[in-house]
């Protein structure tokens, strides 16, 4: 028996899994959602929110055709229907920032050992960052700032399997030229934390 | 015997290949021998419909063969699916199955196009030859590479690599060959012309060694895309 693991693929859904999913249809008690895999998932009325929602209530207004949501994986059957959950910390609707998309096999690498590679671009550049286990990376901050997160995660993704790769990125943040306005991305980047919190706070 | 194009009997044309050149798509890969050139393009697993068309135990694997309008010698090739390119596709995809595992894509296809924008003889051979590569490219489980190579029969002798005026004009015996390397196993065999066992026999065994040839260059070119200077 060989096991092989494959330098690039598809995503294909595993329970327990956090994924960036997208909005491609509203049912009858649920979102019909994209997870980039063949196989698409269904988010139950029940497992997006604690809210008491009313019978034919427009479904659109928790989650609209096109949203990008962050849920977890909570079931796959052997003919790979999927069901995703919202209840858990941190599963929320992405408001603002830019979706990118990296090969779902670099995704380990994207994260780096015990999240050190992401933690290593939010702090360069002030951004937030969430990682989709199936290869869809969302990335809020500041325009210049999200740029240069952007360009670093898809040079891991280009260069994930040769080695050196986080002295490699380190040189590559700290050339971007972010450096001298790192500080006050910094400083920013609390602000706006607190603000995304009003936000939620409001919208609850 | 000399051939239309200067080679020696048993020697091939200049083949290259290259994998990755179609960003978009999950796999892709190019094969050139001599004029042609065969680009193919991988898109999947991805979902399938109509839903009657889907296995519950497996993926599909969907191959369609085309040839540009302005790819040949002659007249301009009208565009579309034709007989001719409905068998291609179709033998395509009985000759790339037997290496590809779709076990773990249930309800799924993934979907193959072959494009070939410069024809000169040997276009399936070169069609499936950049289909195993894109493939693999694409990362799916596969148990080894396909190599194809036209063989033939020109005046009673036996030539490897034929191109479109030994096919077309000259009326050469024409044997595309797919082999599987690590199998043994011919996965592609079909004949037009007459030939006598004897000769079949021994063209079959130079037609595997041709075929070694191009699963090397193959390999090297997966392995090329990933190289970072």
């Amino acid at each position: 028996m060989i096991k092989l693991i494959p330098l690039t693929g598809v995503y294909i859904p595993r329970v327990n899994d956090k994924i960036i999913c997208k909005v491609i249809d509203v049912l009858m008690t649920g979102w019909r959602m994209d997870t980039r895999s063949p196989y698409s998932a269904v988010l139950s009325m029940k497992d997006a929110t604690s809210d008491f929602i009313q019978r034919g209530a427009d479904l659109t207004q928790f989650f609209a055709l096109g949203d990008y949501v962050l849920t977890k994986v909570v079931n796959v059957t052997s003919q790979k229907l999927v069901d995703i959950s919202m209840k858990g910390p941190g599963l929320r609707k992405l408001r603002g920032g830019r979706i990118i998309k990296v090969n779902p096999h670099k995704v380990p690498r994207v994260i780096g050992k015990e999240g050190s590679m992401v933690v290593m671009i939010k702090q360069a550049t002030g951004c937030n960052v969430l990682v989709g286990q199936n290869g869809l990376i969302w990335i809020d901050g500041t325009p210049e700032a999200e740029v240069v997160a952007e360009q670093a995660i898809l040079k891991i993704n280009a260069e994930a399997h040769l080695p050196g790769l986080t002295d490699r990125i380190k040189e590559f943040l700290d050339k971007s030229g972010l450096k001298p306005a790192a500080p006050a991305a910094q400083k920013k980047a609390p602000e706006k934390e607190i603000k995304k919190k009003t936000i939620q706070g409001g919208k609850k | 015997m000399k051939r239309t194009d200067g080679r020696t009997p048993e020697q091939m044309r200049p083949i290259k290949a290259e994998v990755g050149v179609i960003p978009n798509a999950d796999g892709s890969a190019m094969f050139q021998a001599g004029n042609t050139i065969a680009y193919a393009a991988v898109y999947g697993p991805r979902e399938l419909y109509p839903r009657f068309m889907q296995d519950p135990k497996k993926g599909v694997l969907r191959c369609v063969y085309n040839m540009m309008p302005f790819s040949g010698h002659g007249d301009r090739v009208r565009p579309g699916g034709s007989r001719r390119s409905k068998e291609i596709s179709a033998v395509t995809e009985s000759a790339l199955s037997p290496v590809l595992d779709l076990s773990d894509y249930p309800n799924t296809v993934v979907d193959v196009f072959i494009e070939l924008t410069q024809t000169d003889g040997g276009t399936r051979c070169a069609g499936i030859t950049a289909a195993a590569m894109a493939l693999a490219d694409a990362g799916l489980k596969m148990k080894d590479l396909v190599s194809a190579m036209s063989m033939g029969m020109l005046d009673g002798e036996m030539v490897a690599d034929i191109n479109g005026t030994e096919d077309c004009v000259l009326g050469a015996t024409d044997v595309p060959i797919a082999f599987i390397p690590t199998m043994d196993k011919i996965s592609l065999l079909q004949l037009d012309g007459e030939i006598s066992k004897e000769q079949l026999k021994k063209l079959l065994e130079t037609g595997k060694q041709k075929c070694l040839e191009i699963y090397k260059v193959q390999q090297e070119a997966l392995k090329k895309k990933y190289k970072v200077d």
